[in-house]
């Protein structure tokens, strides 16, 4: 069932609806109406009834109950013959079950604290629905604010993030408002970080009715900047901020709650939990996305912290690169065949004895074998090979992408570089966190650009050499 | 009352006489009030939130005006609130505020940027060789949301009150202090109109062949609307924002019709803006000059 479009029904001279479009056939009947039979939405009898006697067609967003969760939609109805057609659009389901059925600005994110927010605004301005300011305003007498303001007057429509400098935001590129929601961000010759929350602007329609952008500071009680101060510079981030924090205490944490988020998210996507438009289902489509890279990002960074605490030592063990290479191909099976990949894994009889620690392999084989998966092209071939020479043994990944310029190879293995790819769910980590593991057990982890003999094609190669035993 | 109610003699009788006979006429004032209260029944002209908007913007002009003067003002809030005309002023205000936050719920309506500004603002920026639509244009959503802002956290600045208002309170200031016995500041209000209603005059006076749309309220917004209906009804717009509240559409109906409109096209912005309204109210005057007499303006020859 497919709520993308209008709902369409038809109601006679006595407000009876005659004909109705399948959400809205279950809705009446649901709510204790026949088909043929008077509309059993109270709101939306009342709304018909109205069109009718009045001779003007009439919109209004409406709520119901439908199945004990408050529902709400937009609804016209317009006179027809000597009845009303009616069209029901935008159904979703209200805040909360029981909730006011009336309410609808559930549509931006932390709309509680959004009051709170307007008061502590610095910077205010009204942005186009492509995030070009409109208007802006200051309620600070600082003039670096005056100055961006000044700035987004008198180029009317430049996009608002061009103006400032986001924090830990590298691409320009357009992002969605989501993602720019609560962004850090610096203002030229203003000290102190700030903050930007994005509110889309009111409207039943589609998404072309831009947004308010509020920049409050950061720290509310900044001091005062000091004429006699040297300018503000980029702060020495300490190597790990983060530290000991992710892996030990918050990654065990988090996993449980993000779980949720996306199996929710999910729920919604496919709409099990009731009928929505499509729009809806793409955001929880995203929100699900979102969450799997939080969670994947999460385990990177448990991983970073791990390899780069200083007594880090993985437990050694006699393993077969082989038959590591064969349990990864089977776990990532499946999503190869869904981009149209073939894996290929060494055969049965192959073997590759080598000391390291089962897991971590693992864990490397399955980085590089997503990776080769994510980056190569459709009805391509990745390969895994294995073999020993001299005192190492060493397994190979590679594929039939574009491979790696020289330039490529020297920073793949780089913490957070993603070669210019964005949107695409990594974390920048995956190689590097490989390659710390690959030394720790007295291998090594290295790229050619072109493919080994053994391998066909032309695309990236990748190869882990352990000890032998 | 520096002396106890309650004391031996018959002197102290008379005094609780007169104390009893002060606190009968609260209670009879308090009486009418609720009598008016309840006759007025559930009331969108006074409900809870209008009472408090209203009250706080009255706050926040007395506070502005109190610091004009480096002395401390006595009762300045209750003198302003007993000026009728500022009082209907910020009424006025916060039922405008009300219709805009209604009509943004259940319509889908934006407050600051209606469709009719959006597409002008589009417009120019197509077509560069419009510098001054565009800068009116800009210059009055700026407005808008400087407006929408302020009410949002209660606030009216003195410069947006317009001019005979802001000359009241000037006065009021004055009176107040001399009541309390305390040397008048000498205060001169500017003359000039908020820039918010004088923009919206300027917009529709630029409107042109749109003029039309500035009568509709999905695509004018609730700001440009209520000053197109004053306008073209010669009413004052506070009047017309306080006909969007009364309990039943008949001014508001008959405004429309004054405005020009026909029956249909009154009738369709009457239930927009007062879903609860009969639309045979539209169909009590025959022609906008009937509406004009029955609401008492001065009937044009031609409209």
């Amino acid at each position: 069932m497919s709520l993308d479009g209008m709902v369409i029904g038809r109601c006679d001279a006595g407000d009876r609806l005659i004909e109705a479009d399948g959400p809205l056939a279950g809705l009446q009947q649901r709510c204790g109406g026949d088909l043929p039979g008077l509309v059993a939405v109270p709101a939306l009898l009342a709304l018909v009834r109205q069109a009718r006697h009045a001779s003007v067609a009439l919109s209004r967003t409406l709520g119901a109950i439908d199945d004990g969760k408050a529902i709400v939609f937009h609804a016209s109805a317009a006179p027809d013959g000597d009845g009303t057609r009616v069209e029901l659009s935008q159904w979703r389901l209200a805040g909360e079950p029981g909730g006011e059925p009336g309410r609808i600005d559930a549509t931006g994110p932390d709309r509680g604290a959004v009051p709170l927010l307007h008061q502590m605004a610095a910077i205010r301005a009204v942005l186009d629905s492509r995030m070009g300011v409109l208007t802006a305003g200051t309620t600070s007498s600082d003039p670096a604010l005056a100055a961006l303001v000044a700035r987004w007057l008198a180029a009317p429509g430049e996009v608002w993030t061009e103006a400032v400098a986001l924090d830990g935001v590298a691409h320009r590129q357009p992002l969605h408002w989501r993602l720019l929601h609560d962004v850090a961000l610096r203002i030229p010759d203003a000290p102190g970080l700030w903050r930007a929350a994005l509110f889309p602007r009111a409207g039943l329609g589609g998404g072309d009715h831009g947004f308010d952008l509020l920049i409050a500071p950061e720290m509310v009680d900044a001091v005062p900047p000091d004429p006699d101060a040297p300018p503000v510079t980029e702060r020495a981030e300490p190597a790990m901020p983060w530290g000991r924090l992710i892996g030990r205490d918050l990654a065990p944490a988090l996993r449980q709650p993000i779980n949720r988020i996306i199996a929710n998210a999910e729920t919604i996507r496919t709409r099990l939990a009731g009928p929505l438009p499509g729009e809806y289902a793409d955001y929880a489509n995203d929100i699900a996305e979102a969450g799997r890279h939080l969670l994947a990002l999460v385990e990177d960074l448990a991983d970073l912290e791990a390899v780069e605490a200083p007594g880090f030592a993985p437990a050694p063990d006699r393993i077969d690169l082989a038959d590591c290479a064969r349990r990864a191909a089977g776990i990532l099976g499946v999503r190869a065949q869904e981009r149209g990949i073939r894996l290929v894994a060494p055969p049965e009889d192959d073997h590759a004895p080598a000391v390291g620690e089962f897991r971590r392999v693992l864990q490397i084989l399955l980085n590089l074998l997503t990776n080769a998966i994510r980056y190569s092209p459709a009805h391509s071939t990745v390969t895994i090979a294995v073999g020993q020479a001299g005192t190492k043994a060493w397994i190979a990944v590679s594929d039939e992408g574009e491979g790696l310029s020289p330039e490529q190879a020297a920073r793949v293995f780089d913490k957070f570089e993603r070669l210019g790819r964005t949107g695409d769910g990594g974390s920048g980590l995956g190689l590097y966190i490989s390659r710390r593991l690959a030394r720790a057990m007295g291998g090594d982890l290295i790229v050619s650009g072109r493919s080994l003999p053994e391998a066909p094609g032309q695309g990236a190669c990748f190869v882990l050499s352990l000890p032998a035993p | 009352m520096t002396e106890p109610l309650v004391s031996a003699g018959r002197p102290a009788l008379a005094r609780l006489a007169d104390a009893l006979s002060g606190a009968d006429r609260r209670l009879d004032a308090v009486t009418a009030l609720l009598e008016g209260l309840v006759a007025l029944g559930p009331c969108r002209l006074l409900d809870e939130q209008t009472v408090a908007r209203a009250g706080a913007l009255i706050d926040d002009l007395a506070a502005q005006l109190a610091a004009l003067t480096p002395t401390p003002v006595p009762d300045l809030p209750a003198l302003l609130a007993a000026q009728r005309a500022l009082l209907v002023h910020v009424h006025a205000l916060s039922i405008e505020w009300k219709l805009a936050q209604r009509l943004a719920t259940t319509r889908g309506l934006d407050p600051v940027l209606p469709p009719l500004l959006a597409r002008r603002l589009d417009a120019v920026r197509a077509d560069a060789g419009h510098a001054e639509a565009a800068a009116l244009a800009r210059a009055t959503l700026a407005a808008l949301v400087d407006q929408h802002e302020a009410m949002r956290a209660m606030r009216l600045p003195l410069r947006e009150l317009p001019p005979d208002l802001r000359a009241l309170a000037l006065a009021t200031l004055d009176n107040a202090l001399a009541l309390a016995g305390l040397a008048a500041a000498p205060l001169a209000g500017d003359t000039d109109t908020p820039a918010r209603l004088a923009l919206l005059r300027h917009l529709l006076d630029s409107l042109g062949a749109d003029l039309p749309l500035a009568l509709q309220i999905d695509e004018a917004g609730p700001a440009l609307f209520l000053t197109a209906l004053a306008t073209a009804t010669g009413v004052p717009r506070d009047t017309v924002a306080l006909a969007t509240a009364e309990a039943d559409g008949l001014r508001l109906a008959l405004l429309l019709r004054a405005a020009g409109l026909d029956a249909g096209a009154a009738a369709a912005q009457l239930l927009a803006l007062m879903p609860g309204a009969d639309p045979v109210l539209v169909s009590g005057v025959a022609s906008a000059e009937a509406a004009e007499a029955l609401l008492g303006l001065p009937t044009e020859a031609a409209s």
